[in-house]
């Protein structure tokens, strides 16, 4: 049976593009071995923002105070939590299902090879069946990865997939790994009562965020308790202690439950990839900015490309990857992408940081102001303090990075992407109506400084 | 193998043994005492003379270069001057016997040899036809300089006139005797017969061979002497141009007035050392140079070493060759010893040799030796020898002076005459003939086979109903190219055409197929296999005034002559300064079906030299005109042709082949189909695969493409793309040449910058895969086929609706390929 596109990976990436590309009129195949949604809905983005939720509503039940409420006898039950969870994924997944049903997206639960690149088409084996395929989208995503470190393997560390399932929480917990997924653990398990300690072979926690920012959440994070190895190389873990080098000498840090979370490895292997010719690059598959490989037929979209890692990039560029192979023209642009940690406070961030815009020798002006300087902020935050940085072209004054730490900047920073993304001024920034009063009115009062 | 020629096993298989004569060494042992019956006081005087004038202005350019003065003149001359002091006796020796109608050529080192020429032309010129002589050149250009300043009767004149032509083009001055273009290792002087010296190791070895074939084959008065140097032994040319000189067949084959030897002396000034290795003793392993000829031919080349240090002995063996050559028994080597007390360039520390080695030889010095033999004989006193060096000092010193004034002296104006090198790149000239003679031919031009064979062809590929006739029937590219040579061979009498297997099979591929019977041997032969020496003879024939047809037989074989296309046939026209012509077509035939080494389109190497015209016809139409058009023309011209295409009849062109004469211009590319919405560019026979693109494109996408021929690749009329791309905005460019660094990628770099204005999408060229040829039963995979274009078409300039692509033309790939070099 010939099919217009066969997607490998029910991910962000693969479910996208067959909704998009059915409702094209194409005929589309795909395949997921696993579950629709991918780790995004599964094991990573939903689920995750699910507990952190939890976790934001026990924390404020624990600090009502502040406002005026006391709240006695606080506790939570992990098995409930667990359940609602779960209950949320499956909701969405069901989501994903039907929407593909409209879109007419054939879907095949079963691992998928490439068996043979020919002239015009690729045949995919999947459940001893064969599908030929005018086109291919590999969204075959990317698994938590673990390191080469001493006595560290699957028996002992969790992943973000493992630790999903716990059903309770730990009295202690080792987090290797102080990027977004640790930190957004790490806030978590805080939150929950856990003595989390995060250990960062870099010198801050959530490289490729601004590092101010970064800054104000550690010391956010340590003042509620959570201990930060930073510049600590992991040289061993010991079932779940981890052996770090201090400067004084190793030592080892105990916990009732380890997490790597140093990355992720994508999946390249094991799919018949090396028959198609198509070129890697040192992460993932290689594209170009219609989410094509160097095979005219073959496209890509979503983590297995190697560097934005994010659900939302993953959406983006199927639908580029789909409107490239139907002859609309498309490009994908990688500037205005968001950004966000779930934590709380919440980070969020689009554009450029300014390590980024220095280290490309960028003449930029930058601007910083508290997020006290909205009235709603101060309202419903008792006792916080936020921030807001925004970098601008140095000669036309073009928006190039918006970086917030405080609540909500998660709902806020869309308004930054766009702004970014149309390329839009200081000045024409101030020219826009907010409502009043929200946090977002930051953006206004921000645009009168810079 | 001509069919006369019977080669009996018996005798071939017979056991003997091959005898050499001896090789006489240095036999010649008489001075100027032993002498005085053969030559004059005055002879004797010349002699010293005109040794001593090498000698101060060799020195002369040593001082400039090393201290940037010469009595008191300052001067700086960045470029070369490979001088050669000490050798002046072995230069005088050999231009002594020698008339204006022989020939020299020269190597890097070759002042010495154009003064000697120089100065004995002069001696036996009469005053009427030297004052012809500088009177016409370059309509008195240097006359009117030198008379004004140097005054002197004709003769002296003569001399000062050589002096500062040879010394004002060293100095790249406009006055200089090749405008300043040659300079030192290329300046020449052909009234005088002096021909190009050749900055290239051993250029010479070939060039002069086609010098001593255009005396033969034109009866030409007069002998060639090569002077190369003894590191140029070991040279391609110099090899492939002894093999040339001494074929069989001049003496087995070639017709009655034309029998016998060619009347070249490759003369070998053997300093003993190349630049600083040594061919004695180190990087050669012939001893003596003149053993060479042993192997050569059973006259084992008449070869000889001489004294070069004893000028009486270089005379002696020029006047002994001569009558070798006369009796037609040429060609002849001479390894005529000498040592050169300069370094090779000032700049040499003589790191490779000895002082003593140095303060011994010039012991032997052959000016102070030759000076103290008159003396000794009474022909000339201590006191005149002071004052001829004087007098040579003070006339050397009249020419710098006068060659160092830009005011009298300038240097080429570019600023005020922007295409003045330009102008000088091609002659464009255009001649039905060379020469006024008859030419010699066999037979009648209506009574030879193929003409009447081809009388009976369709000359147009389509009958009434536009069915396509048979191969056999068609009139063929291969026929448009004969109709044209055949056409001059009984126009042109110095037309000559050789190559390899070119009489007898008519070439590998059949163009020349009935040229045999129409031409003698002198006009139509095979050479041996020396692509080096096939085109560098013809550099030769040309510049000496014959117009000449070189064949390579496969492209991949130009390699082969990479010295001679690239270095010479190209420059010499604008580096004589408009003096030569260099009427010289090379059919390149370019191949498929034999893999990696004979399958490759190089035309874009060619296309990138400077001075080239560079043409791929691919319609029997187109070649046929172009054909003419090249021979009708005084520039070289490499002609492509296509061994996949040598059988196709004329599709485009209505009415078919003209029968009569025509010419197509070269550099006009050609509309062979109009369209629409996008432009097809091809080169050579890739124009049969566009078509095929563009009916695709036509009925599966309802576009419509214009097909445009480049034709010539060189020169290059780019107006007819651009007229097109106002109208299409899109252009696909496409040729059977590696895609990496090909003339189309630069073709579309240019309508980039040119009608930028006009394009929708970047221009794209679709050429052959960066590899190897592969296989014939590979191919497709390797020469762009129709759906490669159609593909590259869809990714990189105008998505086609609906369309699959087959190949991958995607940006990724060809950023991978890069990366790869492949
Ligand atoms: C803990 C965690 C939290 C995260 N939080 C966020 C967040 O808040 N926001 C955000 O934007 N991103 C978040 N991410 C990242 C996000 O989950 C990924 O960027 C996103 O899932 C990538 O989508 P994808 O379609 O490329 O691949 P995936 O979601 O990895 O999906 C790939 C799919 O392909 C299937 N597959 C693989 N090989 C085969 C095969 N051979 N045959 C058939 N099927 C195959 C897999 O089963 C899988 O379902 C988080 C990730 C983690 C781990
Ligand atoms: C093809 C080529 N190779 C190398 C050189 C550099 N080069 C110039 S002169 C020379 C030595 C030539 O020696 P020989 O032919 O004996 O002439 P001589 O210099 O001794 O007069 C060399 C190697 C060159 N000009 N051309």
């Amino acid at each position: 049976m010939m099919y217009d596109l066969g997607i490998i990976g029910a991910g962000p990436a693969g479910y996208v593009a067959a909704e998009r590309a059915g409702h094209k009129g194409l005929k589309v195949v795909v395949f997921d071995k696993r579950h629709l949604g991918g780790v995004c809905l599964n094991e990573g983005c939903i689920p995750t923002k699910t507990l952190l939720y939890t976790a934001k509503l026990y924390e404020n039940a624990l600090n009502g105070e502040k406002y005026g409420i006391s709240c006695s006898k606080v506790a939570f039950d992990m098995g409930r939590i667990m359940e609602r969870k779960d209950r949320v994924v499956k909701k969405l997944v069901g989501g994903v299902a039907s929407a593909l049903k409209s879109a007419k997206a054939e879907v095949v639960y079963s691992e998928a090879v490439i068996e043979e690149k020919k002239s015009d088409h690729i045949v995919i084996c999947a459940g001893n069946q064969k599908y030929e395929c005018r086109n291919l989208l590999i969204a075959t995503g990317s698994e938590a990865a673990i390191p080469p470190v001493k006595g560290l393997d699957k028996s002992n560390a969790l992943t973000n997939r493992e630790i999903l399932q716990l059903k309770e929480i730990p009295k202690s917990i080792n987090i290797i790994g102080g990027g977004v997924i640790g930190i957004e653990f790490a806030g978590f398990y805080n939150s929950m009562g856990a003595k989390v300690s995060v250990f960062e072979m870099l010198d801050e926690i959530l490289p490729g965020v601004d590092k101010e920012l970064s800054v104000m959440l550690r010391r956010e994070l340590t003042k509620k308790g959570v201990d930060f190895y930073l510049g600590a190389k992991v040289e061993e873990v010991k079932g779940t202690a981890v052996v770090i080098t201090a400067k004084d000498g190793p030592s080892e840090i105990q916990a009732d439950k380890l997490l790597v979370a140093v990355g992720r490895k994508m999946n390249v292997g094991g799919i018949g990839l090396e028959k198609t010719g198509v070129e890697f690059s040192p992460k993932g598959i290689k594209i170009d900015n219609h989410c094509r490989t160097n095979i005219p037929n073959i496209y890509a979209a979503g983590d297995i490309t190697g560097f934005s890692l994010l659900a939302h990039t993953a959406y983006r560029e199927a639908e580029v990857a789909v409107n490239h192979m139907t002859g609309e023209k498309d490009v994908m642009r990688y500037d205005a992408i968001p950004g966000v940690v779930y934590t709380n406070p919440e980070i969020a961030w689009a554009g450029l940081t300014e390590e980024e815009a220095v280290s490309r020798g960028i003449s930029f002006k930058k601007a910083s102001l508290p997020l006290a300087y909205a009235g709603r902020f101060v309202a419903e935050n008792e006792g916080k303090n936020g921030l807001i940085k925004v970098i601008a072209g140095e000669k036309y004054g073009e928006i190039l990075g918006v970086h917030i730490i405080g609540n909500p900047s998660s709902e806020l920073i869309y308004g930054a992407a766009m702004a970014i993304e149309m390329q839009m001024r200081v000045k024409d920034m101030r020219e826009i109506v907010f409502p009043h009063p929200t946090v977002s009115e930051i953006f206004k009062e921000i645009a009168f400084t810079l | 193998m001509p069919k006369n020629q019977f080669i009996d096993p018996k005798e071939v298989r017979k056991a003997g043994k091959i005898t050499f004569k001896d090789i006489p060494v240095n036999q010649y042992q008489k001075s100027v005492s032993d002498e005085k019956n053969s030559f004059s006081d005055d002879d004797f005087i010349r002699i010293l003379r005109d040794m001593q004038i090498i000698r101060e202005f060799e020195t002369m350019l040593n001082t400039i270069k090393t201290t940037g003065e010469y009595q008191g003149i300052a001067y700086n001359h960045p470029g070369p001057a490979h001088l050669s002091i000490g050798q002046e006796a072995a230069a005088v020796g050999m231009a002594y016997t020698l008339s204006t109608d022989d020939y020299i050529f020269g190597s890097h080192r070759s002042h010495g040899e154009i003064l000697a020429k120089g100065l004995s032309a002069i001696h036996q010129l009469g005053e009427k036809k030297l004052t012809e002589i500088m009177q016409n050149y370059f309509e008195g250009t240097i006359l009117r300089i030198v008379e004004k300043e140097l005054k002197g009767d004709v003769k002296d004149l003569a001399v000062k006139f050589l002096l500062y032509g040879t010394l004002a083009e060293i100095f790249a001055r406009e006055t200089g005797f090749n405008k300043g273009l040659g300079g030192s290792m290329h300046a020449f002087f052909t009234p005088f017969g002096i021909y190009p010296n050749n900055a290239i190791v051993g250029g010479s070895g070939d060039i002069s061979v086609g010098a001593a074939l255009y005396k033969k084959v034109n009866r030409k008065p007069g002998i060639v002497v090569s002077n190369i140097g003894d590191a140029s032994a070991s040279c391609g040319p110099v090899w492939e141009g002894i093999s040339f000189a001494s074929m069989d067949q001049y003496r087995t084959l070639w017709e009655k007035p034309y029998q016998g030897g060619l009347p070249i002396i490759f003369h070998f000034m053997n300093n003993l050392y190349g630049m600083g290795g040594q061919t004695y003793g180190e990087t050669m392993g012939f001893g003596i140079l003149a053993r060479l000829g042993a192997g050569v031919n059973p006259d084992m080349l008449h070869a000889e070493r001489i004294d070069g240090y004893n000028p009486l002995a270089v005379i002696d063996a020029f006047r002994r060759k001569r009558k070798v050559i006369d009796d037609k028994k040429g060609p002849v080597l001479l390894d005529t010893l000498t040592y050169r007390f300069s370094g090779h360039s000032p700049s040499d520390a003589s790191s490779y040799r000895s002082k003593e080695e140095l303060d011994e030889w010039m012991k032997y010095d052959s000016i102070n030796w030759f000076g103290d033999e008159l003396v000794k004989n009474k022909i000339y006193s201590q006191d005149k020898i002071d004052a001829l060096k004087e007098h040579v000092a003070g006339l050397v010193k009249k020419t710098v002076a006068l060659v160092t004034d830009d005011s009298i002296s300038p240097h080429m104006d570019i600023t005020k005459d922007p295409d003045a090198i330009g102008r000088l790149m091609f002659s464009n000239g255009s001649a039905e003939k060379m020469e006024e003679e008859k030419p010699g031919v066999l037979i009648p031009m209506e009574e030879n086979p193929r003409v009447k064979q081809i009388a009976n062809k369709e000359r147009y590929a389509f009958d009434k109903d536009g069915k396509p006739f048979s191969k056999a029937k068609s009139f063929q590219l291969r026929d448009g190219i004969f109709e044209a040579v055949i056409d001059r061979f009984y126009k042109d009498p110095t037309l000559v055409a050789y190559g390899e297997e070119n009489r007898d099979w008519g070439g590998a591929f059949a163009v020349y197929r009935g040229l045999t019977e129409a031409l003698p041997y002198h006009r139509l032969f095979n050479s041996p296999i020396s692509e080096g020496a096939i085109v560098g003879t013809a550099i030769g024939y040309g510049m000496c005034g014959g117009r000449v047809i070189a064949e390579i037989m496969y492209c991949d074989f130009l390699g082969r002559s990479g010295d001679e296309v690239f270095n010479q046939l190209p420059k010499w026209q604008c580096m004589s300064g408009d003096l030569i012509r260099m009427p010289v077509v090379v059919r390149v035939s370019v191949g498929s079906k034999y893999g990696a080494q004979h399958s490759q389109d190089w035309s874009s190497l060619v296309a990138h030299i400077p001075g080239l015209k560079v043409v791929f016809p691919a319609t029997p139409y187109d070649a046929k005109g172009l054909m003419n058009a090249a021979l009708q023309g005084t520039d070289p011209v490499i002609f492509f042709e296509s061994q996949r295409i040598y059988d196709v009849g004329e599709m485009f062109h209505e009415g078919g082949v003209p029968e009569g004469y025509y010419e197509i211009p070269i550099g006009e590319p050609d509309v062979k189909r109009q369209g629409e919405d996008i432009t097809i560019l091809t080169i050579g026979a890739t124009l049969y695969q566009a078509i095929k693109a563009a009916d695709i494109l036509k009925e599966k996408y309802d576009i419509s493409a214009e097909i445009i021929d480049a034709r010539s690749l060189v020169p290059f009329n780019y107006e007819v793309v651009i007229e097109s791309l106002k109208k299409t905005g899109k252009i696909l460019l496409t040729s059977d040449a590696c895609s990496r660094g090909s003339y189309l990628k630069d073709v579309a770099q240019t309508i980039s910058e040119l009608a930028f204005d006009y394009l929708d999408a970047p221009p794209v060229v679709v050429g052959s895969r960066n590899w190897i040829t592969p296989a014939y039963e590979l191919e497709q995979h390797f020469f762009p086929q129709p759906d490669w274009m159609i593909d590259a078409i869809h990714e990189r300039i105008l998505p086609l609706k609906g369309h699959q692509v087959k190949n991958n033309f995607t940006i990724s790939e060809e950023i991978r390929r890069n990366k790869l070099g492949v």
